[in-house]
């Protein structure tokens, strides 16, 4: 380095290099790195790196940096442009054409290599979302489906959102290991925030749980990773899993309940949706398929309608060897303590009354 | 990946700690590995699953921004225990220091 700056600077050189290296630097890598992408996360582990350095060794690792920006920040920037570039050249300009426009818009990917532009869309989403720092806001999340998932970018991509729950179907041993792993270090999913998973408790030994009056019913964390259509204990078939589809939207809470008093409530949004004919799995490349980013609303609450479906016939995935026992079902109401319950109110309603 | 040198040698640096958090700019210190060459490595590893990152808790930190970590997952143990197997008995690496058992 020395006696690189020694063969190709003047002193005038060096002074100004040194003015601005030595007393900017942190000017100087700000400006530096805005050569990566805004949603880059490069832009701010550089700078923070900086801070924690000692001030004489700032202005060097200011320099070494230029060779980062170079080799790792310029390509970046070239493929976020050629990316926008794609997708306006892609956007249709005529409306009259909107039958062909599914197959245009920016989202849209058929080929070989289908999952992985569905496992950029994930992670692009979770990316703007988790920047995108809303009130209120608890992240982004996910639901989903596929029959077949052994596909380590997207396991992982799915692990990796706040919030996800993925039904699939019955997996090979080694394949339900693998997710089992992963629903060990993701964060599941909150039953909560669907209306339609509100009334699942887990389940007492197989059977759903009973409430009475005073029974608190707990509120459940699904898994990241279900399955649907292991046989029934009865012998039967269960209908088999063939929907592929993710769902992205994001969470939200406030504390306001319906009748207006303190209550947390929470909920999820819909926003975006994947359809298409590839598997969630690694050999998903040696086939051709389709898939494609939906955002029209009805299609989008009626995949997640479908989606709830599917959770509700859900079940953990169980090592192979261990019996089918749902371990969630729609609670039940034990009617006759509820009855006396109500019975016991009204007598003393009608004591206070007596007063 | 390419079993390259600065491979062999970051990933002897990350094996030495397998469950630590390792900030960038150090590691590309103990590893002796410029960060032009370091950084978009990381970024192939992260893509490959071998390691997992995150941000420095704000709690913990004082008047300055929270450094992103790098951690090993399990996956990246296994696959850069067997990049740094592989390269003890490679003769391109003889000079590099196996220490960590």
């Amino acid at each position: 380095m020395e006696e690189l700056i020694r063969l190709a600077m003047s002193w005038q050189d060096l002074l100004a290099v040194l003015g601005v290296f030595g007393f900017a630097p942190g000017c100087v890598l700000r400006l530096l790195v805005m050569i990566y992408p805004r949603d880059n996360p490069r832009r701010k582990e550089l700078v923070a790196q900086l801070y924690v350095l000692k001030r004489r060794e700032r202005s060097l690792f200011v320099a070494e940096q230029l060779e980062t920006v170079l080799f790792e920040g310029v390509p970046n920037r070239v493929r976020a442009l050629r990316r926008r570039l794609a997708r306006n050249q892609a956007r249709p300009s005529d409306d009259s054409s909107r039958a062909r426009q599914s197959i245009g818009q920016p989202g849209a990917a058929m080929g070989l290599d289908v999952v992985s532009a569905l496992v950029r869309g994930i992670v692009d989403y979770r990316r703007e979302n988790e920047q995108d720092n809303q009130v209120r806001s608890l992240g982004p999340a996910l639901l989903g489906a596929f029959p077949w998932m052994d596909d380590d970018h997207l396991i992982r991509a799915i692990a990796d959102t706040p919030s996800a729950c993925v039904v699939v179907g019955d997996q090979s041993a080694t394949t339900s290991e693998k997710l089992r792993q992963a629903c060990g270090r993701a964060n599941g999913f909150p039953a909560q925030a669907c209306p339609g998973l509100r009334d699942l408790a887990p389940s007492q030994n197989g059977r759903p749980l009973v409430v009475g009056p005073t029974t608190q019913v707990p509120e459940i964390v699904l898994p990241t990773f279900r399955s649907i259509g292991r046989t029934r204990s009865d012998h039967h078939q269960a209908p088999t899993l063939h929907t592929k589809m993710v769902l992205l939207g994001h969470l939200w809470w406030h504390d306001e309940g319906p009748l207006g008093h303190v209550e947390d409530v929470i909920g999820f949004t819909p926003e975006k949706l994947w359809v298409g004919s590839a598997n969630g799995i690694r050999n998903a490349q040696s086939y051709w398929e389709c898939g494609e980013w939906i955002t029209d609303p009805d299609r989008v609450a009626a995949a997640h309608q479908h989606l709830i479906d599917l959770i509700r016939h859900s079940e953990s995935i169980a090592a192979p060897d261990e019996p089918h026992r749902p371990d969630i079902a729609p609670y039940e109401f034990d009617n006759a303590a509820m009855g006396e319950a109500v019975g016991l109110l009204h007598a003393e309603d009608n004591d206070n009354f007596s007063y | 990946m390419r079993t390259t040198y600065t491979l062999v040698q970051v990933a002897l640096v990350l094996m030495a700690d397998p469950a630590a958090k390792h900030w960038g700019y150090e590691l590309g210190k103990q590893a002796s590995v410029r960060s032009g060459v370091l950084y978009p490595m990381l970024t192939r590893m992260l893509a490959e699953g071998w390691l997992s990152d995150g941000w420095e808790d704000t709690t913990t930190i004082h008047g300055r921004p929270p450094r992103r970590y790098y951690q090993l997952t399990d996956q990246g143990r296994l696959a850069l225990g067997a990049i740094v197997d592989k390269a003890r008995s490679d003769a391109r690496f003889t000079n590099l220091r196996f220490g960590w058992a």
